[in-house]
């Protein structure tokens, strides 16, 4: 079980987050969502590690920085937004990097057999010999996922912690679906996801939790059908929601009424020059 | 390895064999093939093909010593090449850019042109004396860059970049200085630390210079796996599991301890850190472990061939190594560049 407690993040005497409370259980996926400069990239990152905070992060009960990096790697994985990956590695080697706590010097026959596993796990078999940097944006995408993926294949017992900032960037409708299928059915098998979110439909899908950010602050903890509330929404992205149920599946849809809105204003607008 | 890098490892590991005996034999007195396995073969007590006195007296006092320092040092140019690159995570990056040539040019300058007359007199330290000073001012400049770059307990490679680029100014600019100053004795010795040669090996210098470099450059190339992550960016090697932070100090160091030493001995030879992992890179792959390992044979065989070429094609004189290093690679390198655009 992941826990984040009391995390406050200040970058150059600027308070970009502050006392954010979560807990993420086993065979759960927590979406973080809100709007632009909500801090939900400065949180991930903290609980990532790869910025200072203060506050305590605990993984299956003991503080994150009293596993050894070896290990901690070997559970925890972290996908972030944008690689600048340099040199011309091939799809496979990338895959391969995800094996990096597992082998000391050269690959044993087994990470061979996991690295392949995952590169064609995410339809990447085609691409294997190519050169990453020359794949386009979605198919670079993948081919980290599959890195983390590959990462986090060990036989340890504990459950894993995945970490991923906004993976559905560069991605087609088609890959989205897939992606976040994979992150459920890697969630499913008892391993705690946390993801950076925009789309809040496809959030009310597949996350289990939601944790609504904005200026930094905790702004709604819970389950999608509890936070997705058209008070809550408003005021944190300020503009008109409607909520409905979804038309064929079991959770809430978000429909945002900006044409509408624009619409009032202008009419209020040619209302008060008629008068 | 895949069976491709493994392939030109093993070209480039008999392209060295083949111009050791090749080289030996090239000089003033040549000596066949045959005569340098005879010779090599006595050695080791086998009595087997005839070859002369001065032949086996040509070869052990100047040939062989000279082919295994332009083995040791070509090793050493190319490997510590590929790991500033692979720290840097950019395919221009050499040695030079943390200071290590400009400081030990810098503090060679100083030693020739305003004495340093008082070591020469110590027995054994005396004929060593331009080379320890040399390695000392390569370990003071990349010192004072690293430090220049910590921030928050871990370095930080741009500042690294923008402190050894001033360093390196400022180095240039005393060397410069006492260019200025120097007389043409003084002139001539400060030549070979812009340009280079391995015109000064002797079986004692080679072997100083193997025992210090053996561990580091052995380090280096295992760390080869670290540096395959650390091309995915820090913070994302750190995620791996790799210590980033102890990974950049331990390349920072051992460079500066292999690149301190060989600058030493045998000046500025530029070039070679630079070309040769790239050639690698384009023809085998971008995998540390085959960049490191190949640029180890790569590296020798380069420098061997050129300084073979450097002392025989105007002899009696020598050409600078660096001249040559340069007059090869160049080409090479612009006529992969200019191959690997067509391809695109």
């Amino acid at each position: 079980m992941f826990r984040a407690e009391d995390i406050s993040v200040t970058i150059r005497k600027r308070q970009l987050l502050k006392n954010i409370d979560f807990t993420c259980k086993k065979g759960e996926v927590t979406a973080l969502i809100g709007p632009n400069g909500a801090g939900k990239t400065t949180l991930l990152k903290a609980i990532s590690g790869d910025i200072p905070f203060e506050g305590k992060v605990t993984l299956h009960e003991s503080n994150i920085t009293d596993y050894s990096a070896k290990d901690l790697a070997k559970i925890k994985a972290v996908l972030l937004q944008k690689s600048n990956l340099q040199f011309d590695f091939k799809v496979n080697e990338v895959t391969m990097m995800g094996r990096y706590p597992y082998f000391s010097h050269t690959p044993s026959q087994n990470d061979h057999k996991i690295a392949n596993y995952y590169t064609n796990y995410l339809s990447l078999s085609d691409h294997v010999e190519q050169v990453h940097i020359s794949l386009s944006g979605g198919e670079q995408q993948r081919n980290h996922f599959a890195r983390v993926l590959a990462q986090l294949d060990s036989n340890s017992l504990l459950p894993k912690l995945l970490l991923l900032d906004e993976p559905l960037n560069n991605l087609d409708i088609k890959y989205q679906y897939q992606f976040m299928e994979m992150i459920k059915e890697f969630a499913d098998k008892g391993n705690s996801v946390i993801v950076v979110m925009h789309d809040l439909n496809m959030t009310a899908e597949f996350a289990n939790q939601v944790v609504l950010l904005k200026n930094g602050k905790l702004q709604a903890l819970g389950t999608p059908e509890e936070v997705y509330t058209t008070q809550i929404l408003e005021g944190c992205y300020e503009i008109p929601v409607h909520i409905q149920p979804h038309p064929f599946k079991n959770h809430p849809m978000v429909l945002f009424n900006l044409q509408n809105n624009n619409l009032d204003n202008v009419s209020e607008e040619i209302y008060q020059l008629v008068k | 390895m895949n069976r491709k890098q493994r392939n030109i490892i093993l070209l480039l590991v008999l392209a060295v064999i083949l111009t050791v005996f090749v080289s030996s034999g090239l000089g003033a007195v040549s000596i066949s093939v045959k005569s340098t396995f005879s010779v090599l073969l006595k050695a080791v007590g086998i009595d087997v093909w005839e070859h002369t006195n001065e032949e086996s007296l040509v070869f052990w006092l100047i040939r062989f010593p000279r082919v295994l320092f332009a083995l040791v040092i070509g090793g050493c140019l190319a490997v510590t090449g590929a790991s500033m690159q692979g720290l840097f995570r950019n395919p221009l990056a050499d040695p030079s850019i943390i200071g290590i040539s400009g400081g030990s040019a810098m503090s060679a300058a100083i030693f020739i042109v305003l004495g340093g007359g008082l070591l020469f007199s110590i027995p054994i330290i005396g004929e060593l004396s331009l080379s320890i000073v040399a390695f000392f001012g390569a370990l003071a400049t990349t010192a004072v860059v690293f430090v220049i770059s910590i921030k928050r307990g871990n370095s930080d490679v741009s500042t690294m970049l923008l402190a050894g680029i001033a360093i390196n100014a400022l180095a240039a600019a005393v060397t410069g200085f006492l260019t200025y100053l120097a007389n043409d004795e003084q002139l001539r010795d400060l030549t070979f630390w812009t340009l280079g040669s391995l015109g000064g090996a002797t079986w004692n210098k080679l072997a100083i210079l193997s025992l210090i470099v053996v561990v580091p450059i052995v380090q280096l190339i295992r760390h080869s796996k670290s540096l395959n992550a650390l091309a995915l960016g820090e913070d994302e090697a750190a995620h791996l599991g790799v210590n980033v932070a102890k990974l950049k100090r331990m390349i920072v160091i051992h460079t500066a301890i292999i690149m301190g030493t060989t600058v030493s001995f045998c000046g500025i030879i530029g070039f070679i850190g630079l070309v040769v992992p790239h050639i690698l890179r384009i023809a085998g792959g971008a995998g540390n472990h085959f960049v490191l390992l190949g640029s180890l044979f790569g590296g020798m065989f380069i420098l061997l061939f050129s300084d073979t070429i450097a002392r025989t094609i105007a002899a009696p004189t020598e050409i600078p190594i660096g001249v040559i290093t340069a007059l090869v690679g160049a080409p090479v390198f612009l006529s992969l560049l200019v191959s690997k655009k067509i391809n695109h």
